[in-house]
């Protein structure tokens, strides 16, 4: 009879668990607790002993948990349990969900405690042992949590929440290739997850890092480290220094194509036209088919002011050689204005038009053209739309400068 | 920063903003190129010389050549006073942007006379010396001029940057809005020579970094408004230097020289409209009238102009760094913003420009006008071409203007027909803000020589070679620049406002080879007095010309306020219409040329005057 009811008791347990919606924001997990699936995989013996330890008091000290749960008061709940498991300690589900309790509380200690005791009464629980993953993982046991999640997501692959976890306690552990097809296989089911894309990111970029740092370990000397160290000074806005880290490749290995590329950009970054136009002819002496290097020389030779036909041809050959750079056709076009060959400017301007639609120079050169053909009411279109879309950019610029000067002055 | 130098720490932070910034590309980047690493607006010039290796602006002399101007600055008298402005090592913007100078007839003696606006000295400021004072000199009648500032009342001792004339109270009487870094001034004409400065009593005092000023009647109740555009925000306390925190980047540098910081990287000042209330005051109407200049752009010049000719001022406004304003007046108290829609905003490469002044006039004789907008060194300067309709189209390089005004750093500017030949020509003055010019081989130069462009039928412009030893071969470092018949002989005189220095008198002395007329206007009722607004068309010959009078424009100055013509060879005048402020167009016959005439709304010609006439000096008609 007592057995009987012990299960009972047992049973009720676990049907009345609520599942505790334990989803939060960077680090908050959904965590569906089916405990009833701890009763199917309980061995006899341990059910045994734990109906055992149900008592007449335990019953009533269940229905006082269960009652103080329903009504929101997790502190009591968690009181009845403790005093529960004082008097039937081999009770595994008992501990489950007090851990459960613990958990929702945000109190991952003694979350841990109390299911590393339940498990150790019955190691065949996988949502505790899930569970204690989890609570390990946001106390930072990053070595603990892994392979209680990683058996998690093993047990249930379609199990989100696992997933991320498992994917932030590897990238605490430093290990980002094992993260990143967790990360992947959650932003297949959940592309809009953009902390997920920001977790992505991070890994690749850290990946980078790593292996940016191993070509600094092999040769430090190399044309390929001094080109990455001009890359990271030039991304830095550090253009003195990446012109010294450029120039010292281009001496080792002048023919390689890269380097001259690499310093043209800071040159034409910084405005410096006619030596950019330099390197990037040399560049394109070392690889005439960089049609980047190409394209930034007609730029470079347009900004500098000198003959549009000449930038044309080298910005025809750029197009030749790589279609789909945008730049080069809107600059192509640009020549051809000056030209006053508006017409064939035309079909590179709507090609870009469809790339870029919100580009306001493009809108500019499309009125420049339908003026020359005379279609008044088509380049006031144009103008109307480069004039909103350059307001737009011109209050964004502002209110950024503003609240930088702001936070400057304020700042002490 | 290398990879050898830290075991990764350092790199690891550099990795990642290199990797953002691999991942960063497109059209952004293009659009910026030209404006990193402290290139103009306009990019970089290979740098033009004359003969004798001096760069162009301060050189390219003839020996021989027709002579347009002579400077007679010490004769007149004007050369004892001098300018200043701050510092000649240039430290901070405030020292650069130099004054403005107006020409009006402040006591109604048919004769203009010159009121030059001042800066200041730190010494100044800190009460160690004298403020600079603003000069007023009263034209003598006889090719001199005295200074009357202190007993008129109107000696500023503010940083004064730009002035408009406009009798803001139709009393008949010119007034004067001086525009400070600071608060401004309203100098009310009291008619007996002085003046009192009522800008606190009006409410047009501000306080901020104001420039070029416009009066113009935008709500046609035939009383002037008063619209002040705004430049940086400034704070002499922390004035913007490299690291300092009004400036948000370190846009310090000029091809790669380290010079003052800004205007980029500044925090912008908005722009001001005010009602006249017609009883001594004005109301802020800026932000209800949609001309508040939210964004912050950096303004230097202003004016009120009608350039769609529905008969109600519209307003330029010229920004240094920043897309100009162009508004359209929408009779309902309101503006509409077409700065990009009209061409205006932008040159024909669809880049802002450093907009420094602002002239507008008929060019092409097709009774619409076109507008030239001044600009800085290595970039050309901008004529818009009125096509009708709020449509503007950038015609510099077709015209002939662009290529030779690539290398100045030009500030004053207007349509004269400086040799009466019935077409506006252009006069630009130009001098440079960045000292370190004069030591690298950029082209340009500090001080730079006027430029004097001349019509050719209204299809193209050609430059007018400098002569050495005249007006046109003056190597001055110009700012402000005003345009009238000082002397009253027909032909167009020059005032510039030089920096640092004593101001420049240059006298028309072009032959005598066509005739002219001139109109003093004087509104009625429902026009401002001074007929600000007012739009004159007349037929001589085969030419039917337009002059408008304007108020402001150039850089933050104010020219004479009569309409000028020359004839060409025409030795009779066909027919003058008035469009007058309140909507009356008016026809009146000129019997004479070669005279001013006082025309007053409703009433035709009421005076003439000639200079050179034999016959008495004032005669009137009736």
């Amino acid at each position: 009879m007592k057995r009987k009811t012990g299960r009972k008791i047992i049973m009720s347990l676990s049907m009345n668990i609520r599942f505790s919606n334990l989803f939060r924001t960077m680090g908050m997990l959904w965590l569906p607790v089916v405990l009833i699936l701890l009763f199917v995989t309980m061995p006899v013996a341990f059910a045994q002993s734990a109906e055992d330890e149900v008592t007449p008091q335990v019953q009533e000290l269940y229905a006082q948990a269960k009652a103080a749960q329903d009504r929101g008061d997790n502190a009591t709940a968690i009181q009845k349990y403790r005093a529960m498991l004082k008097l039937a300690p081999h009770l595994a589900p008992a501990y489950n969900n007090l851990g459960m309790l613990y958990f929702n509380q945000r109190d991952y200690p003694h979350a841990a405690q109390v299911l590393e005791q339940g498990l150790k009464l019955n190691p065949d629980m996988p949502t505790a042992s899930a569970m204690l993953g989890f609570s390990y993982a946001e106390m930072g046991e990053n070595e603990k949590a892994e392979p209680l999640l990683e058996a998690a997501v093993r047990a249930n692959p379609n199990d989100d929440n696992a997933q991320m976890a498992l994917a932030r306690t590897l990238i605490h552990l430093k290990r980002y290739d094992e993260a990143t097809p967790y990360l992947k296989s959650h932003l297949d089911k959940d592309p809009k997850d953009t902390q997920a894309w920001y977790l992505l990111g991070k890994t690749y970029l850290q990946l980078s890092e790593d292996a940016l740092g191993r070509i600094n370990e092999i040769d430090p000397n190399s044309v390929t480290a001094h080109i990455v160290a001009g890359e990271i000074d030039e991304s830095m806005k550090n253009y003195d220094g990446a012109l010294v880290e450029y120039k010292k490749a281009i001496d080792m290995a002048p023919k390689q194509p890269g380097g001259h590329d690499h310093m043209g950009n800071v040159f034409w970054e910084t405005g410096k036209w006619e030596s950019a136009q330099t390197e990037f002819k040399a560049e394109l002496a070392n690889d005439p088919n960089n049609c980047t290097a190409r394209w930034k020389l007609a730029n470079a030779m347009l900004e500098a002011n000198a003959l549009a036909q000449d930038a044309l041809t080298e910005l025809n050959r750029a197009v030749e050689q790589c279609p789909t750079l945008m730049q080069a056709r809107v600059d192509r076009a640009r020549a051809l204005v000056k030209l006053n060959k508006q017409d064939e400017a035309l079909p590179d301007l709507l090609l870009a038009e469809k790339d870029s639609p919100n580009e306001p120079s493009i809108h500019f050169l499309l009125a420049n053209v339908y003026r020359a053909q005379g279609k008044a009411a088509d380049a006031q279109r144009e103008l109307r739309t480069y004039g909103r879309l350059q307001r737009e950019a011109s209050e964004s610029v502002a209110a950024q400068a503003s609240d930088a000067i702001s936070i400057k002055s304020n700042a002490h | 920063m290398r990879i050898r130098d830290a075991a990764g720490g350092g790199f690891r932070a550099g990795a990642v903003l290199f990797l953002i910034a691999l991942a960063a590309c497109g059209f952004a980047q293009e659009q910026m190129s030209s404006q990193q690493g402290g290139a103009s607006t306009g990019g970089v010039y290979a740098p033009v010389h004359d003969a004798e290796h001096r760069p162009i602006t301060a050189g390219g002399f003839v020996e021989r050549g027709p002579v347009a101007f002579k400077d007679v600055s010490v004769v007149s008298g004007l050369a004892a006073w001098r300018n200043e402005g701050g510092t000649p090592a240039k430290a901070y913007i405030v020292e650069s942007l130099g004054n403005g100078v107006a020409l009006l007839d402040y006591d109604n003696d048919g004769w203009l006379d010159i009121y030059l606006v001042n800066g200041m000295t730190y010494d100044a400021m800190s009460g160690k010396a004298p403020a600079p004072h603003a000069a007023l000199f009263h034209n003598n009648h006889d090719g001199t001029f005295t200074n009357v500032a202190a007993q008129a009342g109107v000696t500023n001792d503010r940083w004064g940057v730009g002035v408009a004339v406009g009798d803001y109270d139709n009393d008949g009487w010119p007034d004067l809005y001086v525009t400070n870094v600071g608060k401004n001034r309203l100098y009310h004409n009291n008619h007996d020579g002085t003046f009192n400065d009522m800008a606190e009593k009006a409410g047009v005092a501000l306080g901020t970094w104001s420039t070029g000023p416009t009066f113009g009647d935008y709500d046609g109740d035939g009383r002037l408004d008063l619209f002040v555009p705004g430049y940086t925000q400034y704070d002499f306390a922390n004035p913007p230097a490299v690291g300092s925190n009004s400036v948000v980047s370190n846009n310090c540098k000029y091809r790669g020289v380290s010079v003052f910081c800004g205007p980029r990287g500044l925090r912008g000042e908005h722009d001001h409209l005010f009602r006249n209330n017609g009883d001594g005051t004005f109301t802020d109407v800026s932000a209800k009238a949609g001309v508040a200049d939210a964004p912050g752009y950096y303004g230097l010049v202003s004016l009120f102009v009608d350039l769609n000719d529905d008969g109600r001022p519209d307003l330029l406004v010229a920004d240094d760094s920043t897309p100009n304003y162009l508004y359209r007046n929408k009779g309902d108290g309101t503006f509409e913003d077409l700065s990009f829609e009209s061409g205006y905003a932008v040159n024909r490469d669809g880049r802002e420009t450093a907009s420094m002044g602002i002239a507008v006039g008929d060019y092409q004789n097709n009774g619409r006008l076109d507008i030239l907008n001044t600009t800085f060194s290595d970039d050309y300067k901008v004529l818009y071409q009125n096509n009708g309709d709020l449509d503007f189209t950038d015609v510099s390089y077709d015209a002939g203007i662009a290529t030779p005004t690539i290398p100045f750093l030009s500030w004053g500017d207007g349509f004269i027909d400086y040799d009466n030949d019935g077409w506006k020509d252009i006069f630009i003055a130009s001098g440079h803000v960045y000292p370190q010019v004069d030591q690298h081989d950029w082209g340009t130069s500090m001080a730079e020589r006027p430029l004097l462009f001349r019509n050719i039928h209204g299809q193209k412009f050609e430059l007018v070679p400098p002569v050495k030893g005249t007006g046109l071969a003056d190597v001055i470092l110009a700012r402000g620049a005003a345009f009238g018949d000082l002397f009253n002989d027909g032909k167009i005189d020059v005032v510039i406002n030089n920096l640092d220095a004593p101001p420049t008198l240059l006298r028309n002395v072009s032959e005598d080879r066509h005739h002219w007329v001139e109109f003093k206007l004087i509104g009625g009722a429902k026009s401002p007095h001074d007929a600000i607004g007012a739009v004159v068309f007349l037929s001589a010959g085969s030419m039917k010309q337009r002059g408008d009078v304007l108020s402001g424009g150039s850089f933050a100055s104010s020219n004479d306020p009569r309409v000028h013509f020359g004839l060409g060879d025409a030795m009779t005048v066909d027919s003058v219409e008035i469009r007058w402020p309140s909507g009356v167009r008016e026809k009146i016959s000129v019997p004479n040329v070669d005279r001013i005439y006082t025309v007053e709304e409703g009433k035709g010609v009421t005076a003439s005057f000639c200079a050179r006439c034999t016959v008495g000096k004032e005669a009137a008609v009736k």
